[in-house]
C-alpha cells in the first residue's frame, strides 16, 4: 500500500478509529491491533513475504530472550550470530544473490575459466533492508547489554512490523522505539496536529517535487546519449531532487502517520541540501542509516578513535557498505566511494565536525562564505548522484563524460521537456519554504506559529490544491527506496 | 482512598483525553467541509469550461450520430435531418458505448450513424479517450464491480481531488495562459488550414500520423467496444451505418493506406459505411486541420451526407 494511494487514504482513518476509540482501553490490544494492520499494510503489496518477516521476527525475540539468560560470552556471541547470519542471510540472498555470481562468473571468465551458472529470478521484498537493520540493531543492543530483552512479542512484533516505517524507515532503533510501545498511548492533540502538518509537506514533497523530477530525470538518464552536456547537468539536478523529494517525503509521511498513533520517530532528514560540507551532509541525509552504521559498524572498527590511516580506511569501509546497502550494483558502490573520497579530506585536517548546527542560525540570509560553502557541497552530491542514479558504471561514465562536452554552457532546450520551467519553479519555492523552516524538524514545521487560523488553513489548502493540480498522480509512482 | 484518588486521575484522563480527541476530530471535519466546499465550487468550474455540454443529451431524437472530435464540427445542423449530434472531442469506443446504452434505457432509438474512421481503432484512443466524463451516461454494468462503479461514476466524476484529468486540465490551462507570458494581453489567431503552405501541412499531417499510427495493429480492447456496439444494435433491432468524416488534400495522401480498419470490421459483418473521405479534396477553406472540417464544412457536409443517404436508404 502506497503512502500516495488512495488505499491508504482509506486505511489510515480506519487505523486511526479503531485504535483510539475501539482498541485505547488496554495497550495490549493496541499493540496487536499494530501488528494485524501493519501485516496487512505490508500484505498489500506481496503477502507471501509476511512470513519472512514473520521469521525474522521470531528469531530475533527468541535469541533476546535466550541472551537475556546466558551469561558466557562465547554462547552470547554465538546468539548474536545466529540472529545476524539469519538476517544478513536474508538480505544476501533476496538482495545479492545474482549480484555475486555475476561477479563470480564475470571474474573467473576474465581468468579463461569460464563457469556455468544460472542466476534466479528473484523477487526483492520490499523494505527488507530496512526491517532486517532494525532487528539486528535490537539484537545488537540486547547483546551489548544496551537494552534488556522484551518478552512481549506482541510488542516486539509491532515494533518490528509498525506500518508507517516497516517498509523505507526511518530504521528505528530498538532503545528509542520498543519502549514507546510499553507506555500507555495517551491522544495528543499537538502531537496529532502536527502529524498531519508533517503528512501533507511529504506528500507535497512526494507528489510534487520527486515524482516531476522523476519524469524529466528518466527521460535524460534514460537516453543520456542525445543530450548535450547542459541538458546532462539539468537530468542530473531533477534527480538530486527526485530522490530528496522522495525519500524524504516518505519519512515525513512516516513520522508524521507514527504521531497519530502517539509515536515519535526520529528525524531521518535535516534539510541536507543546506550542508556546507559532506560530513555535515551527512549528518543530515537518512540519519536514521548513518547513524546505525556509525553505531554498528563504524564505533566496532575503531571509529576516529585509532590511527589516521585507519580511520581512512573505516570512512571508505562505512561509505561503501552504506552504498551496497542501497543495491547490488557496482554504481552504489561508486557512489559511496565518492562520498568516502569527498569526506576523507575533512577528516584529515579535522574539519569533519566543524558545522554542527544548521546554517545561519538567526539570520535571514547566509554569509557569501556560507553560500559558498553549500553551492560547493550541493554541486559535489549533485555529481555523485549520478552514479547512484545510472544503471550501471559505463552508463554513469559516459554520462560524466556527456557532461563535458561541447554543449556544457549551452541553454538546455527546454522544449523537448514541457512543463519543466513550471517545475523549476516549483522547486526554487520549495528550497525557499524549506530555507525558512530550517531550524524545525520539517519545511512546514513552524506553521502553527502562525496565529491567523485563517492564513495558516489558506496555506494549507493551497499545499493541498498544489499537489492535486501539479502533482503526478497520473499514475501512483513507487517510492525509490522501497527497492533497497 | 487511595482508589478514590486513582478514580479521580483516571477520570481527569478521559475527560482529557475526550476533550483532545473531540477537538481534533472537530478541527478535520471543519477541514474536510472547507475542502468540500472548495471541490464544489472547482467543479463548476470544472463544469463550465471541460465538461461543457458532454452530459447534455437530447433524447427526443430516434436517430443519433455518436463520433469523436471528426463529429463535433457537424453541431446541431444534423438537427434539421431529424439527428441529434450525440458526438464528443476524444470519444473512444468505450464511450460511445456507454452512450449507446444510455440511449437505449432512455430513448427510443432507430437508427445510429458512428464513425469508422482510419483512426478510430488506434491504441491511442485507449488514453485519449472521455471515459471521465462519460462515466455521466455509465450504468453499473459498464464496470467490473459496485465499487468500482460509484467511485468512477459518482467520486471521481464530480470529486475534482480524485480525477486526474481535471487536475490535468487545470495544470494545462494554468501552465499554457498564465504561465506563458507570450499569450499576455492579445487575441490570438490560429492560422486556417488553407493558409499554411504545403510543408507546413505536411509536417502537421505527420505529427497526427505518428500520434494515431504508431502501433501496427489496431487496439483490442477498441476492437471489441466496436464488436460490442454492433451486437447492441442488432439485438436491439437499431440500424447502425458507418461514417468515413473526409479528410483534407495532404493528409489524405500522406495516410496512403495507414487504416486499423474500423470500416473493414462493419464491412464483414454486412453493415452500411458511407465513405465521405475524399469528398473535400480540392477544398481546404472548409477544414480547420487536416482531418476535421470546420463549422462551414460541417454544415455543407451535413447536407451531402444526409442527402446521400436519402438516395441510398431512404
Amino acid at each position: 500500500m502506497l503512502f500516495n494511494s488512495l488505499d491508504f487514504a482509506l486505511f489510515l482513518p480506519i487505523v486511526f478509529i479503531l485504535y483510539w476509540f475501539v482498541f485505547r482501553d488496554s495497550l495490549k490490544s493496541q499493540n496487536f491491533l499494530i501488528v494485524i494492520t501493519s501485516y496487512f499494510f505490508y500484505g498489500w503489496w506481496d503477502w507471501r513475504f509476511l512470513a519472512l518477516i514473520g521469521f525474522s521476527t521470531l528469531i530475533d525475540f527468541a535469541v533476546g530472550v535466550r541472551l537475556d539468560k546466558v551469561e558466557g560470552r562465547f554462547k552470547r556471541k554465538s546468539l548474536l550470530i545466529l540472529s545476524l547470519l539469519v538476517n544478513i542471510g536474508f538480505l544476501g540472498f533476496f538482495k545479492y544473490y545474482n549480484f555475486f555470481l555475476d561477479n563470480f562468473i564475470t571474474a573467473f571468465t576474465f581468468f579463461g575459466m569460464p563457469i556455468k551458472a544460472n542466476s534466479l529470478n528473484i523477487i526483492l521484498p520490499v523494505g527488507i533492508s530496512f526491517y532486517t537493520f532494525q532487528t539486528m540493531s535490537y539484537s545488537i543492543d540486547v547483546y551489548r547489554k544496551r537494552l534488556t530483552a522484551t518478552r512481549d512479542f506482541i510488542a516486539f512484533s509491532a515494533f518490528v512490523s509498525f506500518f508507517p516505517q516497516l517498509v523505507a524507515g526511518p530504521i528505528e532503533r530498538a532503545t528509542n522505539l520498543l519502549p514507546q510501545f510499553f507506555e500507555k498511548r495517551k491522544f495528543d492533540y499537538f502531537m496529532a496536529k502536527n502529524g498531519l502538518r508533517q503528512i501533507l509537506w511529504g506528500l507535497f514533497k512526494k507528489v510534487v517535487i520527486a515524482d516531476n523530477c522523476a519524469e524529466y530525470a528518466n527521460m535524460i538518464f534514460n537516453n543520456s546519449t542525445e543530450y548535450q552536456g547542459s541538458t546532462l547537468i539539468l537530468g542530473a539536478l531533477f534527480f538530486t531532487f527526485q530522490i530528496y523529494g522522495d525519500f524524504s517525503g516518505y519519512s515525513d509521511i512516516a513520522i508524521g502517520t507514527a504521531r497519530l498513533f502517539g509515536f515519535n520517530l526520529m528525524q531521518n532528514f535535516a534539510f541536507p541540501y543546506f550542508s556546507r560540507d559532506i560530513a555535515e551532509f551527512w549528518r543530515r541525509w537518512h540519519i536514521s542509516l548513518t547513524t546505525w552504521f556509525r553505531d554498528y559498524v563504524y564505533i566496532p572498527l575503531g571509529g576516529s578513535k585509532v590511527g589516521t590511516f585507519l580511520q581512512i580506511r573505516n570512512v571508505f569501509v562505512i561509505f561503501i557498505i552504506s552504498g551496497f546497502w542501497h543495491g547490488a550494483n557496482w554504481t552504489f558502490i561508486a557512489w559511496g566511494a565518492l562520498n568516502a573520497i569527498y569526506f576523507i579530506p575533512l577528516l584529515i585536517f579535522g574539519k569533519n565536525r566543524q558545522n554542527i548546527e544548521i546554517v545561519a542560525v538567526g539570520k535571514k540570509l547566509p554569509c557569501f562564505r556560507e553560500v559558498l560553502s553549500i553551492l560547493g557541497t550541493f554541486a559535489l552530491t549533485v555529481f555523485s548522484w549520478i552514479f547512484f542514479r545510472a544503471e550501471n558504471m559505463s552508463h554513469a561514465l559516459s554520462y560524466v563524460f556527456g557532461i563535458f562536452s561541447e554543449g556544457l554552457f549551452a541553454i538546455p532546450d527546454f522544449s523537448v521537456f514541457p512543463g519543466a520551467i513550471t517545475l523549476l519553479i516549483f522547486i526554487v519555492a520549495f528550497m525557499f519554504v524549506e530555507w525558512k523552516g530550517r531550524v524545525g524538524e520539517y519545511g512546514i514545521s513552524e506553521m502553527h506559529l502562525i496565529s491567523n487560523k485563517a492564513y495558516r488553513w489558506s496555506i494549507y489548502v493551497f499545499i493541498i490544491l498544489i499537489i492535486d493540480v501539479f502533482g503526478n498522480t497520473s499514475e501512483e509512482i513507487e517510492f525509490i527506496y522501497f527497492q533497497f | 482512598m487511595f482508589s478514590g484518588i486513582h478514580q479521580r486521575k483516571s477520570n481527569l484522563f478521559i475527560f482529557s483525553f475526550d476533550m483532545m480527541i473531540r477537538l481534533f476530530l472537530r478541527q478535520v471535519l471543519t477541514f474536510l467541509t472547507l475542502l468540500l466546499v472548495i471541490n464544489v465550487l472547482l467543479f463548476f468550474m470544472i463544469r463550465g469550461f471541460y465538461i461543457k455540454g458532454y452530459d447534455d443529451v437530447d433524447l427526443s431524437f430516434s436517430e443519433y450520430l455518436l463520433a469523436d472530435s471528426h463529429g463535433t464540427p457537424l453541431g446541431d445542423f444534423t438537427e434539421i435531418h431529424e439527428v441529434h449530434n450525440f458526438s464528443g472531442q476524444s470519444d473512444s469506443y468505450l464511450d460511445m458505448e456507454r452512450k449507446l446504452k444510455y440511449l437505449i434505457r432512455n430513448a427510443h432509438v432507430n437508427r445510429i450513424y458512428i464513425s469508422v474512421d482510419d483512426h478510430t481503432l488506434s491504441p491511442t484512443r485507449e488514453d485519449q479517450n472521455n471515459l471521465d466524463r462519460s462515466s455521466f451516461y455509465a450504468d453499473q454494468d459498464d464496470y467490473p464491480d459496485y465499487g468500482a462503479f460509484i467511485y468512477n461514476k459518482y467520486l471521481k466524476y464530480y470529486c475534482v481531488f480524485l480525477n486526474d484529468r481535471y487536475s490535468l486540465i487545470i495544470k494545462n490551462f494554468l501552465q499554457d495562459e498564465l504561465f506563458d507570458f507570450s499569450k499576455w494581453g492579445g487575441v490570438r489567431s490560429k492560422a486556417s488550414w488553407e493558409d499554411l503552405d504545403i510543408a507546413e501541412q505536411k509536417e502537421k499531417s505527420l505529427d497526427r500520423i505518428e500520434n494515431y499510427f504508431d502501433e501496427p495493429l489496431p487496439s483490442n480492447i477498441m476492437t471489441e467496444a466496436l464488436k460490442r456496439i454492433i451486437l447492441i444494435c442488432e439485438s436491439n433491432d437499431i440500424d447502425l451505418i458507418g461514417l468515413r468524416f473526409p479528410l483534407s488534400k495532404t493528409y489524405y495522401g500522406m495516410l496512403a493506406e495507414e487504416s486499423y480498419g474500423a470500416d473493414t470490421l462493419f464491412i464483414k459483418n454486412n453493415i452500411f459505411v458511407i465513405d465521405f473521405d475524399d469528398l473535400f479534396l480540392e477544398q481546404d477553406s472548409l477544414f480547420s486541420d487536416m482531418d476535421h472540417l470546420d463549422r462551414e464544412g460541417g454544415e455543407i457536409f451535413v447536407d451531402i451526407l444526409f442527402d446521400s443517404l436519402d438516395n441510398v436508404w431512404p
